[in-house]
């Protein structure tokens, strides 16, 4: 989890200190406030998918996307509503941004998961259920 | 038919019943049975400025109009065919949830920072409008009672983004043993039932109604009931509701209540119509207290049907 969580702070300049984070499986980690991971119940689940291990970083969901993507600094690509449009699709986006890497895809002040840029284009990386239907 | 109502569908213990609830109103209320109901969207304002949405829906060519009660919930009078089909929606930026269904949430009103049980939780458009209504703060914690409808639940639960949630799996009637006596600041119970509120989805509900349907699930509902009554706190508060419209689901329930110490409060709600609930029926006397119960019949605000009862463990 450090490893993440320095990843996070590096990557996108964000601390997640104000949440708990836990892991789901050996490559997952889900995130929740710190209050419902101190209630003692027999859970299902707790809190929200956040991200998974990929080779190069992290894959970040939908839902991290907005809690990361609020505070980050650095690794957001803003999308036009064209190419916002087409990504919500499931497309890949071409553009030109400064390095290889995981970015986190903002229109306006919407973020709709993350991306990985490989130097040509931003592979998308929202899951199939997440996406429109054509 | 019988006022677009397929042939057959209303049984005649049915009619006598509805007739003797409604009198003159019994046409009107099968009226609008028959119409489908007028789509709506519960926006998320914890994703999204809603007033940002709003104006991008309706830049697209949406026709929205405001529901009083809630103020992020909209009725969706244009709109594409598939409101569950959009980036918007994808994003977890709208639930599509019925008008009335929202109505049990807000009248929980819970805050920031409560501990709360949402104890028949599945599929969620409740559990997420409640999580949003407590800002993320506090602990809500989401329960059913089976694996595929706790499924749905995860699914809309991390959608919305709610990330104050516990999921649990467990059969609500047990509450008490699984969650401990008097856990909750707020329980709300939005019980199984006979779905009568529905018939303006699907014709199912008419289709299986039954008096003897109706006296089995009224015993569930008043199992799960009183264990919610349990779990919640001296001084807490609990919403029971239903999307029926049978007394036996409705005012009977909450009259054993009642008898168990718990208090009725009236719901304050702005723009919403609404009858007091039911004083007595068949040959149940239930008191003049049951009348700060909520029947909401389909055209009173031409929503689906519901019921919500208010009440309060005394301290």
């Amino acid at each position: 989890m450090s490893e993440f969580l320095a990843w996070i702070r590096e990557w996108f300049g964000v601390d997640l200190s104000g949440f708990s984070l836990v892991r789901s499986g050996k490559k997952r980690i889900r995130l929740l406030t710190k209050e419902a991971a101190e209630f003692y119940v027999k859970d299902v689940i707790r809190g929200v998918y956040l991200a998974k291990k990929a080779p190069y970083g992290y894959i970040i969901s939908v839902e991290g996307s907005y809690i990361i993507g609020r505070g980050a600094s650095r690794h957001v690509v803003e999308l036009t509503e064209e190419e916002f449009r087409r990504w919500m699709r499931g497309e890949d986006i071409a553009v030109e941004l400064p390095e290889r890497g995981v970015y986190l895809v903002k229109f306006g002040p919407v973020f709709a998961g993350s991306g990985y840029y490989n130097g040509k284009v931003l592979r998308n990386l929202v899951p199939k259920s997440r996406t429109v239907e054509p | 038919m019988s006022d677009g109502i397929p042939e057959g569908l209303i049984k005649p213990e049915f009619e006598r019943r509805y007739r003797k609830l409604l009198g003159e109103e019994y046409d009107i209320l099968l009226s609008f049975m028959a119409r489908k109901p007028i789509p709506s969207i519960r926006l998320n304002p914890m994703k999204v400025d809603p007033d940002w949405l709003v104006a991008k829906l309706e830049e697209s060519g949406w026709v929205l109009e405001p529901i009083p009660w809630y103020e992020y919930g909209y009725r969706v009078r244009k709109g594409p065919e598939r409101l569950g089909n959009t980036e918007w929606h994808q994003l977890g930026l709208y639930y599509v949830q019925e008008a009335a269904s929202m109505i049990p949430p807000v009248v929980l009103s819970p805050g920031p920072g409560e501990r709360v049980l949402d104890l028949a939780a599945s599929p969620g458009s409740k559990t997420t409008q409640l999580s949003e209504m407590m800002r993320y703060e506090g602990v809500l914690v989401a329960n059913d009672v089976t694996p595929d409808r706790v499924d749905a639940l995860i699914a809309n639960i991390q959608r919305m983004g709610s990330i104050n949630v516990i999921v649990t799996l467990s059969d609500g009637r047990r509450a008490p043993q699984f969650f401990g006596e008097e856990k909750f600041d707020k329980v709300l119970l939005d019980a199984p039932c006979s779905s009568l509120g529905e018939v303006r989805r699907s014709w199912g509900a008419l289709a299986r109604w039954s008096p003897k349907s109706v006296n089995k699930i009224a015993k569930l509902q008043l199992s799960l009931a009183k264990a919610a009554y349990r779990v919640l706190k001296k001084g807490g508060v609990m919403v029971y509701s239903t999307c029926t419209l049978e007394p036996k689901e409705n005012e009977w329930v909450v009259y054993n209540l009642l008898k168990l110490g718990a208090v009725l409060e009236e719901p304050q709600l702005e723009g919403l119509r609404w009858r007091p609930g039911l004083e007595r029926w068949m040959d149940w006397e239930f008191g003049g207290e049951l009348r700060k119960t909520m029947r909401i019949y389909p055209q009173d605000n031409d929503t689906i049907g519901f019921f919500v009862a208010l009440l309060r463990k005394p301290m």
